[in-house]
């Protein structure tokens, strides 16, 4: 068993080398969950080493923190993160865990445990308040301004890449994506292979990629990225 | 158990997972994965950047397709709407109702005529040249099937038909009577095998 919590990387399956250029690097330049030996990471939370804890948030954070946004919105985030850090942390230190290399798997357990509560909450309290005519709170999917920049240019982009697709190829685009019709029922009523609808969309994104690149060659900006990668 | 959870989902995996595809057993893989992989979290955060540009852009480019399909529709009324193409419409319209109408000012209505004399007593007056709708009295006759005969003066058949005895009345259809002078209609029994029917009756009139 520790020979498997040991294993320093997954075995690349053939799959991810579909990864996209910036993932290559991001996977490349940080070491990741894949060097953690868990048994040694869970004794030290136990214990309560502070080294232990960091490496445990550091680890986690940025997940547990993708995960609540994306169940939950971007309210009062923090707070959330922090309290499903110390839910994991005391269970770990409870014993609660017996098997230190299912860690993930817990985390898991407990952040959905979380997202549930906090679902049952805000249904509860919506209930209760109900009869105070305070009107309805909605949460506020606005992104920030460089957000919403960049989904600008990005659809600019997009837009460019659509148009010189022909019909048929764009209204398979339109079926998965706005009509969110499966890939299967795609194929059978359009006639298609999966093959034939993998490639549609990767050739689309390739195209995303050569637009956009040569959008930003012509703007100069491209260049200065190139620059600042070199040095 | 772990080895799962330890590699990178693929693209498609991904995005399934961002557009809520995944089956449970993908969906369990994918999450537990990325609660502690930071680079799959970059690269989901890229994708759904990707899938939101691209829906955005979907719906643009359809709302433009839309769009130009209304003006086009509404281009192709205007064309219409210029003088030459107004007149010309206009022209197609009159001569349109002209086929329709002017056949039926020029058809003749049939006249309705009511014969009730026997001959000798009558001296009723039809239109020449026009269909006639003929009401002969048949009171006293037993109902059922008749023969009718329009002759002329001279004796000549010019048309026969059949009709029946409704009530006191038997109401027969007539093409136009061309030439003028005294005519006669004949009511017959209807004949039975070769031999001729009886006459029943017969109506005099004029045709001027």
């Amino acid at each position: 068993m520790l020979a498997a919590q040991q294993k320093l990387s997954p075995t690349p399956a053939a799959n991810v080398t579909q990864l996209s250029p910036e993932a290559e690097e991001a996977k490349t330049s940080k070491p990741g969950f894949t060097t953690v030996e868990w048994s040694e990471l869970v004794s030290k939370v136990k214990a309560g080493e502070d080294e232990g804890m960091e490496q445990l948030y550091k680890l986690f954070s940025r997940g547990i923190r993708y995960y609540l946004c994306r169940q939950l919105g971007p309210q009062e985030l923090e707070d959330k993160v922090h309290d499903t850090f110390l839910i994991v942390v005391n269970a770990i230190r409870r014993g609660d865990l017996r098997e230190p290399e299912r860690l993930m798997g817990f985390v898991r357990t407990v952040v959905r445990r979380q997202v549930a509560a906090y679902i049952e909450t805000a249904v509860h309290t919506r209930r209760e308040q109900a009869d105070l005519e305070t009107g309805i709170t909605v949460a506020d999917k606005k992104q920030n301004p460089e957000q919403e920049a960049i989904l600008r240019q990005k659809t600019a982009l997009m837009k460019n890449v659509l148009e010189s697709l022909n019909q048929r190829d764009r209204d398979i685009l339109v079926r998965f994506y706005l009509m969110e019709q499966s890939q299967e029922q795609i194929c059978r009523e359009m006639s298609l292979t999966e093959t034939q609808f993998r490639l549609l969309k990767s050739r689309a994104k390739a195209k995303f990629g050569e637009i956009g690149k040569k959008k930003l060659t012509a703007s100069g900006i491209f260049s200065v990225f190139v620059r600042t990668q070199a040095s | 158990m772990q080895d799962i959870y330890l590699d990178h989902p693929t693209e498609e995996a991904l995005e399934r997972f961002v557009l809520n595809h995944a089956d449970e057993k993908e969906l369990e893989i994918v999450e537990t994965h990325i609660l502690a992989c930071e680079s799959c979290v970059t690269r989901l955060e890229g994708l759904e950047l990707q899938i939101s540009a691209t829906k955005l852009a979907l719906q643009q480019v359809r709302n433009e397709q839309f769009a130009k399909q209304a003006t086009k529709k509404t281009a192709s009324w205007k064309t219409w709407a210029t003088a030459p193409g107004l007149s010309l419409a206009g022209g197609l319209a009159v001569l349109a109702l002209g086929v329709v109408l002017v056949p039926q000012f020029s058809q003749k209505q049939p006249a309705a005529v009511a014969l009730s004399a026997y001959r000798g007593l009558e001296n009723l007056t039809v239109p020449e040249g026009r269909p006639l709708h003929i009401s002969l009295n048949a009171n006293d006759l037993n109902s059922g099937p008749v023969a009718v005969e329009l002759i002329n003066e001279n004796g000549r058949k010019l048309w026969q038909g059949s009709s029946n005895i409704q009530g006191d009345k038997v109401e027969v259809s007539v093409p136009q009577i061309s030439e003028r002078g005294t005519h006669f209609f004949r009511l017959y029994t209807p004949k039975s095998g070769q031999a001729e029917g009886d006459l029943l009756r017969e109506f005099a009139f004029q045709v001027k």
